[in-house]
């Protein structure tokens, strides 16, 4: 799916704290809790960056046997200049909320 | 509620989301175990479930709406097909067009059938209500919704004998081969 996220604060939010540590994988328990958000917002917003190849995704292979796979994140290069892109332009104010 | 039957019921949320989409409810899943309270684990799960809903309902609507020809096309069969309604002294037009366009409409686009068929039937009924006095419609002006439900089926009924229709091609396709 080619283009852009929908722009919102939150999703704002998910790609200012990715950026932050660009090369590390995240896991979603600790995204939630470093941005503050609740699983029901992140998720949609996650499922949305993927879609784009904004996100990249990895199953963690180090699970303990017995227990769901972990998710990793972070961001692809696309996403990485995409993100940069946003969040300057949401900063100069020129981001219009019409996107979402 | 343990982590584990947490789990289970994210997984059976997932289990009804789109195929390329289960992997979200796998790593919901996940998290939940790494919660350090109960509250939080069954915050995380509500609150979580209610997500993938979401998630399902984005992805089934960006797919009916990414095709605005199917959209456009619709309209203006609903459209006509309500112009022919109220010009007309008998109900069998009605009943043929609904029919035969509605299935038609189905199979050749059986990833919008339902939304093409809901927006033919708003648009039968959107005629009849802007005419001051439409025909068929004079003593109960609520018949006017009577042809939606029909459209919305008999599309999906199209879809479903398209998709019969390629599986058997793909079938006989396979075993020729």
């Amino acid at each position: 799916m080619p283009g852009t996220p929908r722009f919102s604060p939150q999703t704002a939010a998910v790609l200012a704290e990715l950026i932050r540590r660009p090369s590390r994988w995240r896991y979603g328990y600790d995204l939630m809790r470093s941005i503050g958000m609740q699983a029901g917002t992140l998720y949609p917003i996650l499922a949305r960056l993927a879609a784009f190849g904004w996100l990249e995704t990895a199953w963690d292979e180090s699970t303990p046997v017995g227990r769901p796979r972990r998710q990793n994140y972070r961001l692809t290069p696309a996403g990485h200049a995409g993100a940069r892109e946003m969040i300057a332009r949401a900063a100069r104010g020129t981001l219009k909320g019409a996107h979402g | 509620m343990t982590p584990r039957g947490l789990a289970r019921i994210i997984a059976v949320l997932g289990a009804v989301l789109p195929a390329g989409q289960r992997r979200w409810a796998e790593a919901l899943c996940a998290e939940i175990y790494a919660a350090e309270t109960p509250s939080e684990r069954l915050a995380m799960a509500l609150s979580g479930g209610m997500g993938l809903i979401r998630i399902a309902v984005e992805r089934v609507l960006a797919g009916w709406f990414s095709r605005p020809a199917v959209l456009g096309g619709a309209m203006l069969i609903g459209a006509a097909i309500g112009v022919m309604d109220i010009s007309v002294p008998t109900r069998w037009p009605l009943r043929v067009t609904v029919v035969v366009s509605c299935l038609a409409m189905g199979m050749a686009r059986p990833a919008s059938a339902g939304l093409s068929g809901a927006i033919i039937g708003l648009g039968i009924a959107a005629v009849a209500l802007l005419d001051r006095a439409p025909n068929p419609y004079t003593h109960d002006r609520g018949d006017v919704w009577i042809p939606l439900i029909p459209a919305v089926a008999l599309t999906i009924l199209g879809a479903g004998l398209a998709n019969a229709w390629t599986r058997h091609r793909e079938t006989r396709g396979s075993g020729g081969g």
